[in-house]
């Protein structure tokens, strides 16, 4: 029989994984991945989309639709936050702003320095519910042993847990941190239990049929088959954590972006309040673009078959 | 593994296996879920010789991947015993250690789909610590290029097509060496063009290696190409119904499917495969394992 599957085929020279096709750098890929979206329809209808809702905002100020016309105007939040602060004897509405929340102040970069840092505390800490995870869908004992009291005090909110951690952590900050630690804790864990559940039994048998230890087993299939249930339990676990953190700054903080909406609501300062929201969303926004670029990486593997993140 | 860069070496020429030889006397298996006993496996007993190719046709729930999960020691028998090679590896009172000896292909693939087909194949050596990684990767390289593999090192699972996974996986149990190689009905998910080039490479890949193999399927036409004893297996219970010696000459080429002494053998069987097939039918047997 003529040997038509198996014959020796000079193997091709070595290509990396990192050489995408003939003449192409990576650079000149993003550029023209950058040309191929800013002419998709999807691109254009999206930034109508925001646009449109910013133009609706300012009519419905405009008209002063019912309980419209407490908010500010769009234009004028945006003037608050572009122009420099007010001189100290004058006032001018055009060139100036009134409260001086915006780039031209430290207070805007200070809010964002302290949430930002006690967010990223927090989510770090949080992270122990990985390792925590893991163990729990590995020995069953374990899951047993710690199943019960983590099901009983996850439901309990954020918020209720704030005078425990005020009287528990002496100092300022301890609690706050502690606060969206515990919310985003529950989230990462559960679902890296979770993660751990859903990897198909078949693997547990091919890598014990070709030889693996227990340890081997948890390292090569039980870490990275949880790996995608991981990720989606620290992106949920981020937004619990912003959540948690908002309402924390609120009842215990100085500075941060959630003390400012409860200061800006004290002094009616209303600009402050909106710049003060919209940050906390954008940057919400783009930790989260982060740990999906991060996650795109990692889980390289799911990502390649085609399937989007 | 050097026994297997060896074995290979020689390539064209034709070496008889020497171990792998596999003898299953009354094995039975029961299972218990919630107190209603359901028998799987009824006192089959049949031996491949060391070397051979066994497949074990039968409708889907008779047992034959409970047999094979015996064998591969993922489950413990109830009654009877298992021998490879004249000593006892499974029976009642013990069950195999997976890792030990036979190696498993999958019926839906287990290829690792968060390792490369490199990290894959050198999987079952470095994880013995049987040899350096660098040592695995370089004979995993050269195994691959033999058997028309190369280039799709550095690639995902996810990335390759279904009867590259396929033969990958094939692949990843040879480089072990093991005793014998269980395949669980490792061809039912191709479509049937790919199915009938999968069964010459498989036949190559056997020609070259000579090892002892336990074939499941439910494909009778499969069974006989590839064989060297069929076992009919009836539906649950399962049991031995009929064994066939397959004469064919080796290497088989797909050319025999139409030869008179393949009609002969698959007129002797259809009649009890059918049988059978039509009592799974009408009892409406589910795959339990």
């Amino acid at each position: 029989m003529a040997k038509i599957l198996i014959k020796t085929v000079p193997a091709p020279a070595a290509e990396t994984r990192e050489q995408p096709a003939v003449g192409y750098t990576r650079r000149h890929l993003l550029w023209l991945r950058a040309k191929k979206t800013v002419t998709e329809r999807h691109f254009w209808l999206g930034l109508l989309g925001v646009v449109v809702f910013f133009v609706g905002w300012d009519l419905a100020y405009r008209f002063e639709l019912p309980r419209m016309e407490k908010l500010e105007s769009p234009l004028y939040v945006f003037r608050e936050f572009t122009l420099p602060p007010r001189g100290a004897s004058t006032y001018n509405p055009a060139l100036e702003s009134k409260w001086g929340y915006g780039i031209w102040g430290k207070a805007w970069y200070t809010d964002i320095g302290m949430s930002v840092w006690r967010i990223s505390q927090a989510f770090v800490w949080s992270l122990l519910g990985i390792p925590l995870g893991l163990v729990m869908g590995w020995k069953r004992s374990i899951r047993d042993f710690v199943f019960a009291p983590f099901e009983l005090m996850r439901p309990i909110p954020p918020i209720s847990w704030v005078p425990l951690a005020i009287v528990m952590f002496p100092s300022q900050e301890a609690p706050i941190i502690f606060l969206c630690t515990i919310a985003s804790f529950f989230a990462v864990t559960l679902n890296t239990l979770l993660g751990v559940d859903s990897i198909d039994p078949v693997y547990f048998r091919a890598a014990r049929c070709l030889g693996s230890s227990e340890w081997q087993i948890f390292r090569h299939v039980i870490i990275p088959g949880a790996m995608p249930f991981i990720f989606t339990g620290m992106l949920i676990g981020l937004g619990v954590a912003w959540f948690s953190l908002v309402g924390g700054e609120i009842i215990a903080g100085t500075w941060g972006l959630g003390y400012r909406t409860m200061d800006a609501y004290m002094n009616v300062a209303t600009p402050q309040l909106l710049i003060a929201m919209f940050t906390i969303g954008v940057i919400g926004m783009l930790m989260a673009v982060g740990l999906r670029a991060l996650q795109r990486r990692v889980l390289a593997w799911k990502t390649k078959t085609g399937e989007a993140i | 593994m050097q026994r297997f860069a060896k074995l290979m070496a020689k390539a064209e020429g034709f070496v008889p296996g020497r171990t792998g030889g596999l003898s299953i006397k009354n094995a039975g298996k029961i299972y218990d879920p919630d107190g209603a006993r359901v028998v799987a496996v009824e006192d089959c007993s049949f031996e491949v010789p060391p070397g051979g190719i066994c497949v074990v046709v039968g409708p889907s729930g008779c047992g034959k991947t409970t047999l094979l999960n015996t064998i591969a020691g993922f489950d413990n028998l109830t009654a009877g015993e298992i021998y490879l090679d004249g000593a006892l590896i499974a029976a009642a009172s013990q069950s195999v250690k997976p890792g030990s000896g036979p190696i498993v292909v999958f019926q839906h693939g287990a290829l690792f789909p968060w390792k490369t087909v490199l990290d894959n194949v050198t999987y079952g050596p470095v994880i013995q610590r049987k040899m350096s990684r660098k040592a695995a990767q370089a004979q995993a390289r050269a195994l691959m290029e033999k058997v028309g593999l190369a280039g799709i090192e550095s690639q995902y699972p996810g990335e390759i097509s279904s009867g590259m996974r396929r033969r990958v996986e094939i692949v990843r149990a040879l480089i072990n060496d093991p005793k014998i190689l269980l395949l669980d009905e490792p061809f039912r998910a191709l479509d049937a063009l790919t199915k009938s080039v999968m069964h010459e490479y498989l036949l190559e890949l056997y020609d070259l290696s000579h090892k002892s193999i336990f074939f499941i399927t439910h494909d009778l036409e499969e069974a006989i190409f590839l064989a060297d004893l069929v076992v009919v297996m009836t539906t649950r219970p399962g049991r031995v119904k009929k064994l066939i010696a397959v004469d064919l000459a080796r290497p088989r080429t797909y050319r025999m499917l139409s030869s008179s002494r393949f009609l002969e053998l698959k007129q002797e069987t259809i009649e009890g495969v059918h049988a059978e097939a039509l009592k799974a039918f009408e009892a409406g047997e589910r795959e339990l394992a």
